[in-house]
C-alpha cells in the first residue's frame, strides 16, 4: 500500500506546476499498486496555493501555514517533513526536481534514515517493489535502479509525468501545526536577487536559441532571436561576430571563449558553426541549424538543419510556435 | 582553521561515455579520470579561504579504491595539506557516503565542510545535504558566493535557485555545497604536484572508523538515451516544427 | 717624394709616451666594464662553454664552425643588418668605414712598432702607402655619412627606437671622432706638404689642407698638435665608454652571434629530475636564464626591428619584444649593482615587477622578432621560458587552461571525444596504418583537420588529390593524439611530453619514417620538438608534397578547361611554415597551378610576404584567448590582404584559415578564404 507524500514548491504563494508534475507521478504509482498519496505545502499565506492542489484527486492537502516558514529554508522546512513524513507513515516522499527540492528532501530523508534518488523519468511497480529509470552521466546514462527501504525519497523530471487529470471532488484541506520554537535556526535567510523577469541563464536552460553574423543589429537580434526564445521559454546566446560588432553582449557569447551550455534544444540561427563556437554548444541534445548557406559547417552537426534566410525563417517559426 | 574537503573521482568530464553492451556498467576502457569539477571548485575555495585568513588546515577526503589516490593527489597539489582516503570496495550510495563522512567529520572536527553540489557522473546533488541532517548542523547549497563573517562563525552564502540568487546567512560549522560561479579552480601546477608527494596521505578502513554501511541504491542496468538520428535536412518551417515536436519531444 | 707619412709625426717623445700610458688606461677601463658585464652573463645557467672546445682541435674546429660562419657572414658582412631600408643601408657604411679605420689604424700601430726594430719592416709606404691613404679617406667618408644619417634621424625620434642621453654622446663623439680625424690630415698636411700623388692620394685631406694655406708651418704644426690630442682623447674615451653605453653591443653583438641558437621554432626540453633537483620549471629568476640570453640582452641596441615587427605590438597588447629585453637587461644589471643593506631596496621580482603575466600571454610565437634582429637576439625564448614558469605555478587560468585541460584528457584542445577523432574520415578510403601496413608515407591530419568541420574540408581535399596521384598513404586515425605544439609553446612543458611520447611511442609501433603534414604547426613540431625525444622523421608539408607530385606529373593538370575560379588571389604565408621552417615557394607553385592561366586570375603579394609575413594571430596558444575584437591581429593582416584586391585569401595552415576566414568575414562577405589544396582539388574537379 503506497502512501505517497507530494511535496509542493511555490513561489511567494504561487504554486510552481512543476508540483503537479510530481503529483502526476503519485498518482501514477497509486494507479499501478494501491495506495493514496497526500501533498504537503509549505510556507507563509499559502492559502491560494493550497487551494489549488485540491483539485487533482490527493487524499488530502497539508498546509503548514507559518511565519518561520515564510522563507524555504532547508533546515526549518526538512524538520517539519520529517515529522509529517513519519504522522503519515508515508512509504515515498516526493518533490519535482528543482532546486527546492534538491535543497531540502535529502536533508529529511537523511533525518529519516531513508534512501533518496534523483531525477527519476520513470516508475513500475514490480511485485512488492518499484523500478525507477534515472537520469545519470548529464543526460547521458540512463539508469534503471531498485531503491530499497520501507521509506524512499524521489525527485521526479517534470518533463517526464504529467499532471494528473483534475478531478470535481476536491481534497480536504488539513491544517500541519507547526511549533516555530521547535524548529532549527542554522540557517537565516538574507535576500533573494529574482532573476531579471524573462530569460533564463544560457548555461541553465532548457532551450537555447543562438543568432549569428546573418543578424543585423540589436533590434533584429531582440525581435528574431529574443522572439524565439520567449516563445520557447528559453535563453538567448549568440556566435562571436556579434559580440565583435557590438549588437550583444559578451555575456552571451556561447563558444570556446565563451560560455559553454547543455540545454536539450539549441538553435542556432545565421552561425556558420566554427568550431570555436562548436565548443560551447557540443553537448546540446538536439541542434538546429538555420542558415541561407547549405555550405555552411553547422548542418554537419545539426540534427535538423533548415536551408533558409533567417530573417524569413524565424519569423514564420515564431508564428507556428505560437500557435 | 580547518576546512574538510571531499573529493570524489568521476569519468573525465570531457569523455564520451560508453556504456558495456550487456548493460551492466560504464565502459571504463581508456578512460581518464579527474577530480569532479564541483569538488574542485570547493577545494579552490577552500584555498582562497587561506590565502585571506592566513592560515588554514585544508584535509581533503576520498572514499574508494587506490586508484581514489590519484584524485586525492591532485587535491594535494592544487595546496591542501593533508588527504585522506577511506578504503573499500563497496559500491556507495548518497546516504552511505554521508554516514562515511560524518564519521570521518567526528574524527577531523573540522570548521565547516566544502564540497561540491553533486558528481558528475552520479548527478544525485544529495550527499551535502545528507551529511548535515546527520550532523545536526547547518547547509547552504548551490553556492556561488561565499564570505566568512563575524570572526568566522557565520558564512554569507549566495545560492544559485531557480528563482535567482538566494542569500542566506548559516551559522558554522555547517556543510556548504559550492556551484559552478562559485570559483575557477587553478590549473595544477608542476612544482605543486613534486611538493604533493611528500604530503602526507593516510589510508583507512571503514572498520577503522567504526562504520558500517549499506547501499540502498542498486543499479540494475544501464542504457543510452534514445540515438540521435543522423543529421535532417527540413524544407520547409513546418516540417521543422513538426519534427521538433514529434520526433525529438523537445518542444 | 716617397708616399709616406711619420706615424706620430709632429708628436714629441713625452706626448707618445702618455699616449702609450692613456692607451693603457682606455684599454683597462674598457676591460673592466667588459668585466663588469661578463660577471653578470655568469650568473646564468652555464652553457657548457668547456665541451665547446673540448676534444681536440678537429672537433672543436667543427663545433665551432658554424659561428664563425655566422661572424663572418652576419657580423663582418652585416647580413641581417640589411632590410631596414635607409637605416640598414647607413649602418653598413658607418661599419664598413669603421671598421676600415680600425684595421688603418691598427696597421700603422704595427708599421710602427716593426719599423722601430728594424727600418727594413716599414711598409707604410709607396704604393700600399697610396691605397691605404685613398681608401681610408673613402671610408671615412662613408663612416661619417652613416653617422650623419643616424644623428639626423634621431632628431627625428621614430618610434621603436630606443633614445637616451648617452646616445647624443656616442653619435657625437663618432662624428667628432671623425671630423677630427680629416681635420688632423687636412693638418698633417699643411706642415708635410707632400706633393703629387702622396697628396693626392688623401683627396679630403687636400680639400682641408687649402683650408690652411696661409699659415706658417709652424702654426700648422702647433694646430695638428692639439687636434692630435683632442682626437686621441676623444678616442679614449670612446673606447673606455664602449661597455657602459650602446656601445656594448660592439663585443656582445658579434658574441651572441656566435652563441646564439641559429634554428627557429626550437625550444630547449626540460626533464623532470631538473625540476625536481632545482624544485622549479622555467624562468622565475634573471638567473635562471643561460648565460647566452643574459649576453644576448647586453648585446641588444633598442633598434626596435623586433617591434615593428611584432604583430602583438602592432595591435596594441602590452608587449614588445624589444621591452622585454630591456626589461630583463635592467632586471639583471641591478642585481650585481650595490646595494644597500636595507631590506626597504629589495630586488625587484622578475614576474610582476619586471615582466607582467599580459606581456607574456600576448605572444603569438610566431618568431618575427627573433628573424628581424641584426644581432640574433631571441626574446621569443624568453618569454617561453618565462611562460614556463608562470604555468608552472598555476598561473595560467581561464579558456587557455582549459584548452590545456581538455588536451590533456582528450588528446585534442576543444576536448571533444578521442574516440571520434578519425570519424570525418568515414567513406573517404583513407586507410589506418593497421589497414595498410606498407604505406609510404603517414599524413597526419592534426586536431583542426580531425574535429574542425571547417578544417575536415582540407583534410579531405588533401586525401582526394593524393588518391588521384595514387600516393600510398596511411592516417593513424583514433590513435593519433594532438602533437602538443601549442602546450609547449603556452608553457606546459610536461603535457607536451606526454602528448610527445605518446605520439612517437605511436609512430615507431608503425615505423613512420616520412610524415605529410597539412599544418605547419605539426609539421614544425614533429620535426624539431620530437627529434629532442628520440622522433626522427622526414615531414614535409601538403603544399610541398602535392608540388612534388605536379612536377612528377602524377597529377594530371588539364591545359585550358577547368581553369580556377579563384580570381585574383593572394597567399598569406604561414609564420611556421615561410619564416620558421623557410617553405614558401612550394605552396605558391601549387597556387599558381590552382589558379591556372585563366584571365583575371593571378597571384597577388601582400607587401610582407614570404619570410616577412606578418602572424595571423593563433600562435603561442592565443587560439584558446580571447583578444579585444577592436585591436585583432587578424583583422590587421585581413586587411593587408584585402587591400591587395584579392577575391580569393589562399592559406595553408588551419590556424591559418580560421583566423584569416573570421578576419575577413568582418570586413566583407565577398572574400573567399580556402586551402591551397581546396583551390587545386577545385581546379582538378575532385
Amino acid at each position: 500500500m503506497s502512501k505517497i507524500l507530494v511535496i509542493a514548491e511555490h513561489d511567494a504563494g504561487q504554486l510552481k506546476l512543476a508540483t503537479l508534475s510530481a503529483m502526476g507521478f503519485a498518482q501514477q504509482v497509486c494507479a499501478q499498486t494501491s495506495g493514496s498519496y497526500d501533498v504537503l505545502i509549505l510556507g507563509e499565506g499559502i492559502s491560494d496555493a493550497a487551494e489549488s492542489l485540491r483539485a487533482y484527486g490527493a487524499a488530502s492537502v497539508m498546509v503548514a501555514d507559518s511565519p518561520a516558514l515564510k522563507e524555504p529554508l532547508a533546515d526549518k522546512y526538512a524538520f517539519v517533513i520529517d515529522d509529517v513524513a513519519r504522522a503519515q507513515k508515508a512509504t515515498m516522499v516526493v518533490g519535482a526536481a528543482s532546486t527546492f527540492s534538491k535543497d531540502i528532501l535529502p536533508r529529511a530523508a537523511a533525518l529519516l534514515d531513508a534512501g533518496m534518488i534523483s531525477d527519476v523519468i520513470e516508475v513500475r511497480a514490480e511485485g512488492d517493489d518499484f523500478v525507477f529509470k534515472r537520469v545519470l552521466y548529464a543526460g547521458n546514462v540512463i539508469a534503471t535502479v531498485k531503491l530499497e527501504g520501507a521509506l524512499k525519497f524521489l525527485t521526479v523530471r517534470p518533463a517526464a509525468f504529467a499532471p494528473p487529470s483534475k478531478t470535481d471532488e476536491l481534497s480536504p484541506a488539513t491544517p500541519v501545526a507547526v511549533d516555530a520554537g521547535k524548529l532549527p535556526s542554522q540557517i537565516k535567510f538574507v535576500g533573494r536577487e529574482a532573476k531579471v523577469a524573462g530569460r533564463p541563464d544560457s548555461t541553465e536552460a532548457r532551450v537555447v536559441v543562438s543568432g549569428g553574423r546573418a543578424i543585423k543589429n540589436g533590434e533584429d537580434f531582440e525581435r528574431l532571436i529574443g522572439g524565439l526564445a520567449d516563445v520557447l521559454g528559453g535563453a538567448v546566446g549568440s556566435s562571436r561576430a556579434l559580440v565583435d560588432s557590438g549588437i550583444t553582449p559578451n555575456s552571451l557569447q556561447v563558444g570556446q571563449t565563451g560560455k559553454v551550455v547543455a540545454p536539450e534544444l539549441y538553435i542556432a540561427a545565421g552561425i556558420s558553426g566554427a568550431i570555436q563556437h562548436m565548443a560551447g554548444m557540443k553537448d546540446t541534445k538536439v541542434i538546429v541549424a538555420i542558415n541561407k548557406d547549405s555550405e555552411a559547417p553547422i548542418f554537419e552537426v545539426a540534427d535538423y538543419g533548415l536551408v533558409a534566410d533567417v530573417y524569413q525563417a524565424v519569423p514564420e517559426l515564431i508564428g507556428k510556435l505560437k500557435k | 582553521m580547518k576546512i574538510l574537503v571531499p573529493l570524489k573521482r568521476v569519468t573525465d568530464p570531457d569523455t564520451k561515455i560508453r556504456i558495456k553492451p550487456d548493460g551492466s556498467a560504464v565502459d571504463l576502457d581508456g578512460v581518464k579520470f579527474a577530480v569532479n569539477p564541483f569538488d574542485a571548485i570547493a577545494l579552490e575555495e577552500a584555498l582562497r579561504i587561506r590565502e585571506n585568513v592566513g592560515e588554514a588546515d585544508i584535509v581533503v577526503v576520498s572514499v574508494g579504491g587506490e586508484e581514489c589516490i590519484e584524485q586525492l593527489r591532485a587535491g594535494l597539489a592544487m595546496g591542501a595539506e593533508r588527504a585522506l582516503l577511506v578504503k573499500t570496495s563497496d559500491d556507495l550510495d548518497s546516504l552511505a557516503i554521508a554516514k562515511i563522512l560524518a564519521a570521518i567529520y567526528h574524527r577531523e572536527k573540522p570548521d565547516f565542510v566544502l564540497m561540491g553540489k553533486q558528481a558528475i557522473d552520479d548527478d544525485s546533488n544529495q550527499a551535502g545535504q545528507m551529511l548535515s541532517a546527520l550532523l545536526g548542523i547547518g547547509q547552504a547549497t548551490f553556492v556561488s558566493k561565499l564570505e566568512l563573517l563575524e570572526n568566522n562563525t557565520k558564512a554569507r552564502c549566495g545560492r544559485e535557485t531557480d528563482a535567482g540568487i538566494e542569500t542566506v546567512a548559516v551559522t558554522l560549522p555547517a556543510i556548504i555545497t559550492t556551484d559552478l560561479r562559485l570559483n575557477e579552480p587553478r590549473y595544477v601546477s608542476l612544482p605543486g604536484i613534486m611538493k604533493a608527494k611528500k604530503k602526507p596521505l593516510e589510508e583507512i578502513s571503514l572498520a577503522d572508523l567504526g562504520v558500517t554501511v549499506t547501499t540502498r541504491t542498486n543499479i540494475l542496468h544501464l542504457e543510452p538515451p534514445p540515438k540521435r538520428k543522423a543529421g535532417v535536412r527540413v524544407k520547409t518551417v513546418d516540417e521543422l516544427v513538426d519534427k521538433l515536436k514529434n520526433e525529438a519531444k523537445v518542444i | 717624394m716617397q708616399p709616406t707619412r711619420e706615424t706620430f709625426g709632429n708628436i714629441p717623445q713625452s706626448s707618445q709616451v702618455v699616449f702609450y700610458i692613456l692607451t693603457v688606461v682606455s684599454m683597462a677601463v674598457f676591460a673592466y666594464g667588459i668585466w663588469r658585464r661578463f660577471k653578470l652573463w655568469r650568473q646564468g645557467v652555464p652553457i657548457g662553454l668547456g665541451e665547446l672546445v673540448a676534444g681536440g682541435f678537429r672537433r672543436a674546429w667543427e663545433k665551432v664552425k658554424p659561428g664563425a660562419g655566422r661572424l663572418l657572414v652576419e657580423g663582418l658582412g652585416q647580413k641581417r643588418v640589411r632590410g631596414r631600408g635607409m637605416a640598414g643601408r647607413a649602418h653598413i657604411a658607418m661599419f664598413a668605414g669603421f671598421m676600415m679605420l680600425f684595421l688603418g689604424t691598427t696597421m700603422l700601430e704595427i708599421d710602427h712598432l716593426a719599423s722601430g726594430i728594424s727600418e727594413a719592416f716599414h711598409f707604410h709606404k709607396g704604393i700600399y702607402y697610396v691605397i691605404y691613404e685613398f681608401t681610408l679617406d673613402v671610408f671615412g667618408l662613408l663612416f661619417l655619412a652613416g653617422c650623419f644619417y643616424f644623428l639626423w634621424r634621431r632628431t627625428r625620434r621614430p618610434a621603436s627606437v630606443g633614445h637616451r642621453a648617452t646616445d647624443w654622446y656616442v653619435l657625437g663623439s663618432l662624428i667628432t671622432i671623425g671630423v677630427t680625424g680629416y681635420l688632423l690630415e687636412g693638418l698633417r698636411m699643411a706642415w708635410q706638404q707632400p706633393t703629387g700623388l702622396a697628396a693626392q692620394c688623401s683627396p679630403v685631406g687636400l680639400l682641408i689642407m687649402q683650408g690652411f694655406s696661409g699659415w706658417s708651418n709652424a702654426d700648422a704644426r702647433t694646430a695638428h698638435f692639439l687636434v692630435w690630442w683632442f682626437h686621441a682623447i676623444l678616442v679614449f674615451g670612446f673606447i673606455a665608454s664602449i661597455p657602459y653605453t650602446r656601445l656594448m653591443h660592439f663585443i656582445a653583438g658579434p658574441l651572441n652571434i656566435f652563441f646564439a641558437q641559429p634554428v627557429l621554432g626550437k625550444l630547449a626540453p626540460i626533464s623532470m629530475e631538473e625540476v625536481e633537483k632545482t624544485e622549479r620549471i622555467g624562468v622565475s629568476a634573471v638567473t635562471h636564464f643561460n648565460q647566452q640570453q643574459l649576453l644576448s640582452v647586453d648585446a641588444c641596441m633598442e633598434c626596435g626591428r623586433c617591434e615593428e615587427a611584432c604583430p602583438a605590438f602592432a595591435t596594441g597588447k602590452p608587449l614588445s619584444p624589444k621591452r622585454v629585453v630591456q626589461d630583463v637587461k635592467r632586471l639583471m644589471t641591478l642585481s650585481l649593482s650595490p646595494r644597500p643593506k636595507n631590506a626597504n631596496f629589495p630586488l625587484p621580482n622578475l614576474h610582476g615587477d619586471t615582466i607582467q603575466l599580459e606581456t607574456l600571454w600576448s605572444c603569438t610565437a610566431c618568431s618575427a622578432c627573433v628573424k628581424v634582429c641584426p644581432v640574433r637576439i631571441d626574446p621569443l625564448t624568453l618569454i617561453t621560458d618565462m611562460r614556463r614558469n608562470r604555468v608552472g605555478e598555476g598561473e595560467l587560468s581561464g579558456t587557455a587552461a582549459t584548452a590545456l585541460r581538455r588536451m590533456q584528457s582528450s588528446a585534442n584542445p576543444w576536448g571533444l571525444p578521442a574516440a571520434d577523432r578519425a570519424n570525418w574520415s568515414e567513406g573517404l578510403g583513407a586507410p589506418t596504418c593497421k589497414e595498410n601496413p606498407t604505406f609510404e608515407v603517414l599524413y597526419w591530419i592534426g586536431c583542426a583537420g580531425s574535429f574542425d568541420r571547417r578544417a575536415q574540408r582540407v583534410a579531405r581535399s588533401v586525401i582526394k588529390l593524393l588518391k588521384e596521384a595514387g600516393v600510398n598513404f596511411a592516417i593513424l586515425g583514433r590513435e593519433e593524439k594532438c602533437t602538443g605544439e601549442s602546450a609547449r609553446r603556452l608553457g606546459d612543458e610536461f603535457l607536451f611530453q606526454e602528448l610527445a611520447q605518446a605520439n612517437i611511442a605511436t609512430l615507431a609501433k608503425y615505423n613512420v619514417r616520412k610524415i605529410l603534414a597539412h599544418c605547419p604547426h605539426c609539421l614544425n613540431s614533429l620535426l624539431k620538438d620530437y627529434s629532442q625525444f628520440g622522433g626522427q622523421y622526414e615531414v614535409i608539408h601538403h603544399t610541398q608534397f602535392i608540388s612534388q607530385l605536379i612536377a612528377d606529373g602524377r597529377l594530371k593538370i588539364p591545359s585550358a578547361e577547368g581553369q580556377g575560379d579563384a580570381g585574383v588571389t593572394t597567399y598569406h604565408d604561414p609564420c611556421y611554415l615561410a619564416r620558421v621552417n623557410g617553405i614558401h615557394e612550394a605552396p605558391r607553385d601549387v597556387l599558381r597551378t590552382a589558379l591556372g592561366a585563366k584571365a583575371g586570375s593571378e597571384l597577388r603579394e601582400m607587401p610582407r610576404n614570404r619570410e616577412k609575413t606578418f602572424c595571423c594571430g593563433a600562435g603561442g596558444g592565443r587560439m584558446w584567448m580571447e583578444e579585444d575584437p577592436k585591436s585583432r591581429v587578424s583583422t590587421l593582416r585581413a586587411k593587408e590582404a584585402l587591400d591587395t584586391g584579392a577575391k580569393t585569401v589562399a592559406v595553408g595552415c588551419p590556424f591559418c584559415l580560421t583566423m584569416m576566414t573570421d578576419g575577413v568575414a568582418a570586413q566583407t562577405d565577398s572574400v573567399r578564404v580556402m586551402d591551397v589544396a581546396e583551390l587545386l582539388a577545385e581546379r582538378l574537379k575532385i
